[in-house]
C-alpha cells in the first residue's frame, strides 16, 4: 500500500475513533453531579433557569448532544463555562503554542537523550553509562513531576540562582528550562531503558555478528547495523510517551503557573465546565492518534520488511 | 612452511571459575595457506565455538586459553583495532542460517561494498561495481537486480550466495564456513558447496569448513578433523579417513553417510546415545558410554591425542585396525 493510501486510510478511520471519545466524553461528565454554575451559595431559580437556557443546557441533553456536534463541525468547541467571555477555541488558542512547544521539545529530549543514553549503556554493559540509565530509570519512574518540579526549583531557582522557578514570559527560554526537563525525564527514563535492552538484544542478532565478522568497526556496526532495528520498540512508544508528556504538563503547568493548556482539564472537570473538558479531551486524543500515526510510518522507514496496511 | 592458522590447545570455557562449562577442551589444529580443513562434529561439540575463535568473535562470556595465530599473529587477546584489520580482510567467515546472517534493513549492495570500504578504504561507487562483479561470480543471475534487494527479497540459496560474495570480497586468505549449507535445502547445499570448491579454485584461499555432516566436508577437504566433546578425536587425510577411520566414532560417523552408490537403505543407521551435556564430562574417554570397543580403562583415562604412521593422529585407546575398511 502507498503511503498516501495508507495515510488517507489511517486519518478516515481516526474520525469515528474521535467521535466515540466525543460521545462518550459528553455523556460521561454530564452524568458526574454538580454544573457548571454550581456555587458555594446556591443561585436564586430564576436567575439558573436563564443561565441554563441561555447556554442550552435546558434543551433534551441528546439535543444537546447534536448541536454540540454540528458546533464541531464548523470548528466551534462552544463557549467556555466558566471563563465567561472566552469560548473554548480561544482558550486552545491561548494555550497550545506554549504546552505544544514544552511537551514537544520534552518529547524529544526524551526520545534523542534516552536513546543515546540506552545505546552507550548497551554498548558499554556495566559500565559508567549503564549504570547512569539504570539510577535515570528509578529517578523517573519513581520522583513524581509535582516532587521533582518543586525540587529542582528550590535547587536551580532559590539556591544557585540559575534559573528561575516559576513564571512565563513569552521568548524567554530559561523559563521553559525546569518544566521542559521535569516533563522529558520520565520518558527519558523510559526510552533508555526500552533502548538499552533493544539495543543489547540488537547486538547478539546473528548479522550484529557478521557485521563485526566483517572487520567493522565498533562504531559501525552499531550505528548502520544495529540501531534501527532497535529503534523500533522505542518508536513504538512514542504515543505512550506522549500520553506520559501530556499527563505531566497538567501537572508541571500548575506548579509552575505556565499559560498551557494543562490546567484547562483539571479545571475545566472541576468546575463541571462541559464544552472546556470536551475540547481538551479532543485536542489530546487528536494530538495521541497522530503521534500513533507517525510510530507506524517511522516504523516503516525503519524495517523494510514492514508495509503500511491500515 | 609456516601454517597460515595455528591453533595451540585452544580451551574456550563459559560459567564460573569454580565450575567452568569447557566447550573447547584443548583442540589443537593447523592449515596451510590453500588447505581446506574440514571439522566434523555433532552439536555441541565444539566446533562452532572454535570457528568463533578463530575469528575472535567468542562473546563477553567466554574464557579462551592457548592460541590462535593467524599468519604468526595469536588472536587470542589481540586488541580490537589489530583484530578487525584482520577479519573481514584476511579472514572472513560465512554463517549457518542466511536467514539471518545479512541485516534486514541495509540493501545487499552496502552490505557487501562496505568491506571494501572499511578495509581498502574504496569509495561506495567503486565497492558497489566490485560487489555487482562478484555477485555475477558467485552465481547470481540479475546481479544488478540483487544489488539493489533487501534481504528478505532474497531466497536462502541466493542469501548464502551474497554472504559467500561478501567474504570473498577482500579476497581473504583464511575462509571459515561453520555450516554454511545446514539451512538450506538439498539440491541447493550441493550448488553452494560447489561455489566453494570453485572459488578456492580461483582464489587460492584457505577453508576451515565445519559441518555436522561428513558427506558436505568429503567433498571439499583435504583433511578432516572429528570433534567430540570439545576435543579433536581423529584427524586424518580424507581419504585414509573415509576408508579407514581409526577412532570408533568416527567410524560411527561414516556409518551414518548413506553410499550415494548403493541402494537407498530403508533407515539410515544412527548413533545412538548422546554426546555428554558440557557440564557432566568427567574422566576418561568422553565416547565411552556410547562406545561397542570400550574396555575398562576407557573410564578412567582419558586417551590423548597420537599420531599414527599415517601422518593422522587418533584419541583411543583401542583404536580401529588401519586400512580395515569400513567396518
Ligand atoms: S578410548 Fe575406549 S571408549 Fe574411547 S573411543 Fe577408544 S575404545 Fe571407545
Amino acid at each position: 500500500m502507498s503511503t498516501l493510501r495508507f495515510l488517507i486510510a489511517r486519518l478516515s478511520s481516526a474520525v469515528p475513533t474521535l467521535l466515540c471519545i466525543v460521545t462518550i466524553t459528553f455523556f460521561l461528565i454530564r452524568f458526574a453531579p454538580g454544573g457548571p454554575f454550581d456555587q458555594e451559595q446556591a443561585l436564586p431559580a430564576d436567575v439558573a433557569a436563564n443561565l441554563n437556557a441561555a447556554y442550552g443546557l435546558d434543551r433534551p441533553i441528546v439535543d444537546q448532544y447534536l448541536r454540540y456536534l454540528h458546533g464541531l463541525l464548523h470548528g466551534d468547541f462552544g463557549p467556555s463555562f466558566r471563563y465567561r467571555d472566552f469560548t473554548v477555541t480561544e482558550l486552545i488558542d491561548q494555550g497550545l503554542p506554549v504546552s505544544f512547544t514544552l511537551g514537544g521539545i520534552a518529547l524529544l529530549i526524551a526520545v534523542i537523550a534516552g536513546v543515546g543514553v540506552g545505546t552507550l549503556a548497551a554498548v558499554g554493559r556495566g559500565g559508567m553509562a549503564d549504570r547512569t540509565v539504570l539510577g535515570l530509570a528509578v529517578l523517573g519512574v519513581a520522583v513524581p513531576s509535582f516532587v521533582l518540579l518543586p525540587a529542582l526549583g528550590l535547587l536551580f531557582g532559590v539556591e544557585l540562582h540559575w534559573l528561575p522557578v516559576a513564571g512565563w514570559n513569552p521568548g524567554r527560554v530559561d523559563d521553559m528550562v525546569l518544566p521542559v526537563v521535569t516533563l522529558a525525564l520520565p520518558p527519558l527514563a523510559y526510552i533508555a531503558r526500552l533502548q538499552r535492552g533493544s539495543m543489547s538484544e540488537a547486538l547478539q542478532s546473528p548479522y550484529v555478528r557478521t557485521a563485526f565478522a566483517k572487520g567493522l568497526p565498533l562504531r559501525t556496526v552499531v550505528l548502520r547495523h544495529a540501531l534501527r532495528p532497535a529503534l523500533i520498540p522505542v518508536v513504538s512508544y512514542l504515543a505512550p510517551a506522549g500520553a506520559m508528556v501530556m499527563t505531566g504538563s497538567l501537572v508541571v503547568e500548575t506548579i509552575a503557573g505556565l499559560p498551557g493548556i494543562g490546567r484547562y482539564l483539571v479545571q475545566g472537570a472541576l468546575n463541571r465546565d462541559y464544552t472546556l473538558v470536551l475540547g481538551m479531551v479532543i485536542v489530546y486524543s487528536t494530538l495521541l492518534i497522530a503521534l500513533g500515526l507517525v510510530a507506524d510510518l517511522l516504523i516503516a522507514a525503519l524495517d523494510p520488511r514492514v508495509s503500511l496496511e491500515a | 612452511m609456516q601454517d597460515l592458522l595455528a591453533v595451540e590447545e585452544l580451551r574456550v570455557a563459559y560459567g564460573s571459575a569454580e565450575a567452568p562449562l569447557e566447550a573447547v577442551r584443548g583442540v589443537t589444529l593447523a592449515l596451510a595457506a590453500g588447505e581446506c580443513v574440514g571439522v566434523v562434529g555433532e552439536s555441541a561439540s565444539g566446533k562452532t565455538q572454535l570457528c568463533l575463535a578463530t575469528m575472535g568473535l567468542l562473546g563477553r562470556g567466554a574464557r579462551v586459553s592457548g592460541r590462535v595465530r593467524f599468519a604468526g599473529e595469536d588472536l587470542v587477546g589481540m586488541p580490537l583495532r589489530r583484530l578487525n584489520q584482520l577479519r573481514g580482510a584476511r579472514l572472513a567467515m560465512v554463517f549457518q542460517d542466511p536467514q539471518t546472517a545479512l541485516t534486514p534493513h541495509l540493501r545487499i549492495g552496502t552490505q557487501m561494498a562496505e568491506v571494501l570500504v572499511v578495509h581498502r578504504g574504496a569509495g561506495w561507487s567503486a565497492a558497489r561495481a566490485a560487489a555487482l562483479a562478484m555477485l555475477g561470480r558467485v552465481g547470481i543471475e540479475d546481479p544488478g537486480w540483487c544489488l539493489e534487494r533487501y534481504p528478505h527479497e532474497l531466497s536462502g540459496g541466493m542469501r548464502q550466495r551474497v554472504l559467500i560474495g561478501a567474504c570473498l570480497l577482500s579476497e581473504p586468505q583464511l575462509l571459515v564456513a561453520d555450516e554454511p549449507t545446514t539451512a538450506l535445502d538439498v539440491t541447493v547445499q550441493a550448488q553452494v558447496l560447489e561455489l566453494l570448491a570453485r572459488m578456492r579454485r580461483e582464489s587460492g584461499m584457505a577453508i576451515l569448513l565445519v559441518s555436522h555432516d561428513l558427506a558436505v566436508v568429503a567433498g571439499l577437504a583435504d583433511r578432516i578433523a572429528v570433534m567430540y566433546a570439545g576435543r579433536i578425536v581423529e584427524l586424518a587425510a580424507t581419504a585414509r579417513l573415509l576408508s579407514g577411520p581409526r577412532h570408533p566414532y568416527s567410524a560411527a560417523l561414516l556409518q551414518c553417510v548413506p553410499d550415494i552408490r548403493g541402494p537407498i537403505p530403508v533407515r539410515l543407521p544412527t548413533l545412538p546415545g548422546q554426546p555428554p551435556a558440557i557440564g557432566e564430562r568427567a574422566g576418561g574417554c568422553p565416547f565411552a558410554p556410547r562406545c561397542e570397543r570400550r574396555e575398562a580403562r576407557c573410564l578412567v583415562e582419558t586417551p590423548p591425542l597420537t599420531a599414527d604412521d599415517e601422518g593422522g593422529a587418533h584419541a583411543c585407546h583401542r583404536p580401529l585396525p588401519a586400512r580395515a575398511g569400513r567396518p
